[in-house]
């Protein structure tokens, strides 16, 4: 018999309805899992216990009124602490924001505010969403709940660690060149990246604008699907926020996956990937195939260039975004200082860690009068020529299949040099360039049993096709956290 | 403005207008004038963590319709950049404009500048947001008021075509006034709706080369462009002609002295790194929109001072100085559709209120329906012309009513020939010398007899039929 | 391209950052190889429009009507220092632009 916490969404909210526990004693027990294991590791930034019992307790007195409740109503969830809730610190994982409350909430948390869930709490992060391993969170490292001697992937690290260990049932994390995918594939949980402009990012504190994308994380496919129709959908606060009538994610769920074309890339294929991530993702083909559906080999030739441009884009794109942060009107503001300049380097010199600094130093020289075309204007490029490539490949596949990382989990310290963790990047940072849904699911394990993720691309606003296809993986006996 | 043999200015102007529009151009806080500091402002405009800009519709709509009035083509996609720097009224530290796909290009202005036309050119319209306004306090340290912050801004590029602190000035009224017909700002340049930065460079006539410029920043008004131009005009001049370089720089003016001063020269030019705003969606305009607004676009200048000539039977040059200044035009036609004696209306306007109002614009306190009833009093010779002056000046200071004062205060024209031949023969009869000296060819004296009786009615006498039975009772004698 | 300590103090410059002279060493040798290993974006071919999936929404303007949604205590609330309404620094430099 499963506790509380390993139940699946899908069941709470059916569990609720028939009042067979409460909002409360939900929260509790979360917050009880929360209080247990998170001094190990380190999953969360800020725990509000007073807050969501209260919420919670709120829930059950309209439910017990007779009322009719939204679709999520005493769902705990937590947010990556980069997506602003009204009145709750918000530190972006770095020293600069340590005290920051922010006076609004952003247009996803009003939503689930809105449709009844229980914010537990905001997750540590690579500090501004810059890292891929929760390293570079400026306050501590967050752990692997399947190894703690190894990285949770980053930047979302702690949200894919809170749901992976039973902290919560789901989180919203946010993806800029897999910040989202890899830690659920570390963490052997389900991560999406929705289609560019699908979800809004108004009071998603911004890294890459082009990139940034925020999306739910959770223990398996359909409770994936259920928080994404919750979440999605236009925005008049977030101009890039797509007016296209939002699907039920869930809609397809049960349709069976014959026929569908599947397109492996060659090129993510190569030696750069692990030998143990390719078996695995090679052996998922094959259960694909079992189910009915066609494996096609493909190419994406411009792959090559998908990580230095992506490199180039997103630092150009955060040393404008953070250059707000000045110490002026909010934030972290020098003690010492003679003069204004000095007020705001020593305040941003201070309260920035070292990888965000090299990542604003990149993104200046890339915009820079003289290099701006040699780099810049190459690397949209380059992003354009992946895009086309996308679309001759969705010509003959209806959707891509490819490892979500080189690796499985790796060890804390392991990757010291920039180049070096940035490389992990390679089977993200395509989709995210074209702006194109992925979805990231468990589809094995290595030899030590640390999971391994698959990651599935869709043309755009085809996550229902994505979730269909993730559902049927899991039918066919992979895809949950305990058969990998 | 005075000039150096041989050298002439090369000006040009960037004038940056507020759309009166109701809201910010990328978020909705309200633009009203004078709030208390930080009140209208919000996490877009502040530049909080996670806020995005959205754009203001009427921005574009009313950049667009100075375009079409400027004679600009409107490009059908344009784009939003960011230009990046740090400054502490600048939140997000970077400024959201436009930078190589403006909405408007390639248009033209006609300026007047005494008896001459001449067409200035207008490079590029495009839009962008205002920064906010810091004071610098006595303790040494600046305040920051973030309410301007995100204020849409046109911003209206000339090519260099201008030559002179007058064509500067001309160029200035006539967009002006153009922006004011078309309703898209109040252009008011001491509230700050209207700004002029001045570009301006000096060479030899006949030469095609432009010489270094200078750049003078945020002159608000049109008086000290024209000085600021002047000054720097003879200041590059005289350098040049010592030998020396011109420094390309930015300048202050100082309007207490009329001179323009260095500011700060850095040793670095700002690299300002533009590129595409990824927030926004470009701008894409359709025929469809861009005709329908050229269809409603108001009466421009030109067309009303045609209309006004015809309609109003004036004399084309009245009429262009009516038409000039669209408060003045507004008011002449509520005046001139209530008289059946318009010119006099002109006359008045020309001759006498434009001098009573002593601001850039014309406004007047006189409701135009007194006016009118002013005017057919003088058109239809109830009063005289040096009455109707007097009246008028009374009816600007004081606001009496015409009408009633000429009724109650029996002011209207004697035009009684038995009366005023009586008032004539006993004036001759006082005044016996002017009578003789007229006899002897000196006609001049008619006019004292003339101005005798035009005492003694107190100015009520018709002049022109006094004179003539003056000038027929003197040739009796 | 070599990327020099005096490269590294000029985007520093630009971007209000200060670094001592081992950050600025560490950083021009780091960012030297993260440039070499960006320059691979040159050898992509010409990309000529947009591909044709790419049409989202035109034209997503707003209407101009005003709402004051904050106040000013509340907009203010994160600001290190405040005076009489209005947020305050030490004395700015004439702006150039």
């Amino acid at each position: 018999m499963r506790t509380l916490t390993e139940r699946t969404l899908a069941e709470h909210i059916a569990a609720l309805a028939a009042r067979a526990y409460s909002a409360e004693e939900l929260t509790r027990a979360y917050l009880d899992a929360v209080v247990r294991k998170d001094g190990e590791l380190g999953a969360f930034l800020t725990v509000l216990p007073e807050r969501s019992i209260a919420a919670a307790r709120r829930i059950d007195s309209r439910r017990a009124a007779g009322e009719k409740l939204p679709s999520l109503a005493g769902l705990p969830y937590a947010l990556k602490d980069n997506i602003c809730a009204k009145g709750v610190r918000m530190t972006c994982g770095s020293r600069f924001l340590e005290n920051y409350i922010p006076p609004y909430s952003a247009h996803v948390a009003e939503l689930l505010e809105n449709n009844g869930a229980v914010l537990l709490g905001k997750l540590n992060m690579d500090e501004f969403g810059m890292g891929s391993s929760s390293e570079h969170s400026a306050f501590h490292p967050t752990k692997n709940p399947l190894a703690p001697d190894r990285v949770p992937g980053g930047s979302s690290g702690g949200c894919a660690a809170a749901v992976a260990a039973g902290e919560i049932p789901f989180a919203l994390g946010s993806d800029t060149g897999g910040s989202i995918r890899q830690p659920a594939a570390f963490c052997g949980v389900v991560g999406m990246k929705p289609t560019w402009g699908a979800v809004s990012r108004y009071g998603l504190t911004a890294f890459a604008s082009s990139l940034d994308q925020i999306g739910p994380i959770t223990g398996d496919v359909r409770d994936n699907a259920l928080i994404l129709n919750a979440i999605a959908g236009r925005d008049a606060r977030d101009a890039t926020s797509q007016a296209r009538k939002t699907p039920d994610y869930t809609a397809e769920l049960e349709k069976d996956v014959r026929g569908l074309r599947l397109g492996l890339p060659k090129e993510i294929f190569g030696e750069a990937i692990d030998a143990e991530v390719r078996a695995a993702v090679r052996n998922a083909a094959k259960r694909f195939e079992k189910a009915g559906a066609e494996i096609i080999e493909i190419s994406l030739p411009s792959i090559a260039y998908a990580l230095a441009a992506y490199y180039i884009i997103s630092s150009a794109e955060a040393s404008s975004n953070l250059a707000r942060f000045d110490g002026v009107r909010y934030g972290r503001r020098a003690e010492e200082y003679t003069d204004l300049t000095q007020l705001y380097v020593r305040s941003r010199s201070e309260g920035f860690g070292d990888e965000v600094k090299r990542r604003i130093l990149l993104g200046t020289f890339v915009l820079s009068s003289g290099y701006y075309d040699a780099y810049y204007k190459k690397a949209q490029n380059a992003r354009l020529v992946i895009k086309k490539d996308f679309e001759s490949a969705f010509g003959v596949c209806d959707c891509l299949l490819t490892p979500v990382a080189p690796t499985a989990a790796f060890r804390f310290g392991e990757k010291r040099d920039p180049l070096e963790m940035y490389a992990g990047d390679v089977c993200t940072v395509p989709a995210g360039l074209a702006g194109l849904p992925a979805l990231s699911m468990p589809c094995g394990k290595t030899g030590e049993g640390l999971p391994v993720g698959m990651q599935l691309i869709g043309r755009r606003f085809s996550e229902p096709l994505l979730y269909r296809l993730g559902v049927a993986f899991e039918r066919e006996g992979g895809g949950t956290r305990e058969n990998g | 403005m005075k000039t150096v043999d041989g050298y002439e200015a090369v000006i040009g102007l960037e004038v940056h207008v507020e759309p009166s529009t109701k809201t910010k151009i990328f978020c909705s806080c309200p633009t009203t004038f004078g709030a208390p500091p930080n009140t209208q402002v919000c996490p877009v405009c502040m530049g909080l963590p996670g806020a995005l800009p959205t754009l203001n519709g009427k921005v574009v709509e009313y950049a667009v319709r100075a375009g079409l009035a400027l004679n600009c083509g409107i490009a059908r996609r344009s784009g939003h950049d960011r230009k990046n720097y740090f400054y502490p009224d600048l939140p997000k530290a970077y400024q959201i404009s436009q930078y190589d796909e403006p909405l408007c290009a390639g248009g033209w202005i006609e300026i007047e500048t005494g008896e001459t036309k001449k067409r200035i050119g207008i490079t590029r319209i495009h839009i962008e947001e205002d920064a906010g306004k810091l004071i610098h306090d006595e303790k040494n340290g600046t305040l920051i008021d973030c309410n301007r912050c995100g204020v849409p801004l046109i911003e209206i590029v000339s090519e260099p075509d201008l030559r002179s602190a007058e064509e500067a000035e001309a160029y200035l009224r006539a967009l002006r006034n153009t922006l004011l017909y078309i309703g898209v700002s109040d252009c008011k340049m001491n509230e700050g709706s209207m700004r002029c930065d001045v570009n301006l460079s000096v060479r030899k006539k006949g030469e095609t080369a432009l010489g270094t410029r200078t750049e003078m920043k945020n002159i608000n008004s049109f008086r000290f462009t024209s000085r600021a131009i002047a000054y720097e005009y003879e200041r590059q001049v005289a350098a040049l002609l010592r030998g020396e370089r011109i420094v390309q720089q930015t300048r202050r003016f100082d309007p207490a002295t009329g001179r323009t001063e260095t500011m700060r020269i850095k040793e670095e030019a700002d690299d300002y790194r533009y590129f595409p705003e990824p927030d926004l969606e470009p701008i894409t305009l359709s025929d469809a929109y861009i005709e329908t607004l050229r269809g409603a676009l108001p009466e421009l200048p030109d067309a009303r001072e045609r209309r006004i000539a015809e309609e109003y039977g004036l004399p084309r040059k009245d009429a262009a100085l009516i038409a000039e200044d669209k408060a003045a035009a507004d008011w002449y036609e509520a005046v001139a559709k209530k008289t059946e004696y318009p010119r006099a209306a002109a006359n008045l306007l020309l001759g006498d209120l434009f001098h009573m109002n002593t601001a850039d614009e014309f406004s007047s306190p006189i409701d135009p329906g007194c006016m009118a009833a002013l005017c057919t009093l003088l058109g239809d010779g109830t009063v005289n012309n040096p009455t109707a002056k007097k009246l008028l000046e009374r009816m600007y200071r004081d606001g009496i009513d015409p009408v009633a004062a000429v009724r109650e205060e029996r002011l209207s024209q004697i035009r009684d020939g038995e009366t005023l031949g009586r008032l004539v023969a006993e004036a001759i009869a006082a005044n016996p010398k002017c009578a003789s000296d007229f006899r002897n060819g000196k006609t001049a004296a008619a006019k004292t007899i003339v101005g005798a009786v035009m005492k003694s009615t107190g100015g009520r006498a018709d002049p022109a039929l006094t004179a003539r039975l003056t000038e027929e009772m003197l040739g009796k004698f | 391209m070599k990327i020099t300590e005096r490269d590294v103090e000029k985007l520093a410059r630009l971007a209000m950052l200060e670094f001592d002279e081992k950050e600025k060493r560490t950083l021009a040798e780091e960012m030297e190889r993260i440039i070499a290993f960006a320059q691979t974006v040159a050898a992509t071919g010409e990309a000529r429009e947009e591909p044709a999936d790419e049409l989202g929404d035109r034209n997503v303007w707003r209407a101009d009507d005003p709402e004051i949604a904050f106040s000013r205590d509340e907009m203010l609330a994160a600001a290190p220092s405040s005076e009489d309404g209005f947020i305050a620094v030490p004395r700015a430099l004439a702006k150039e632009d």
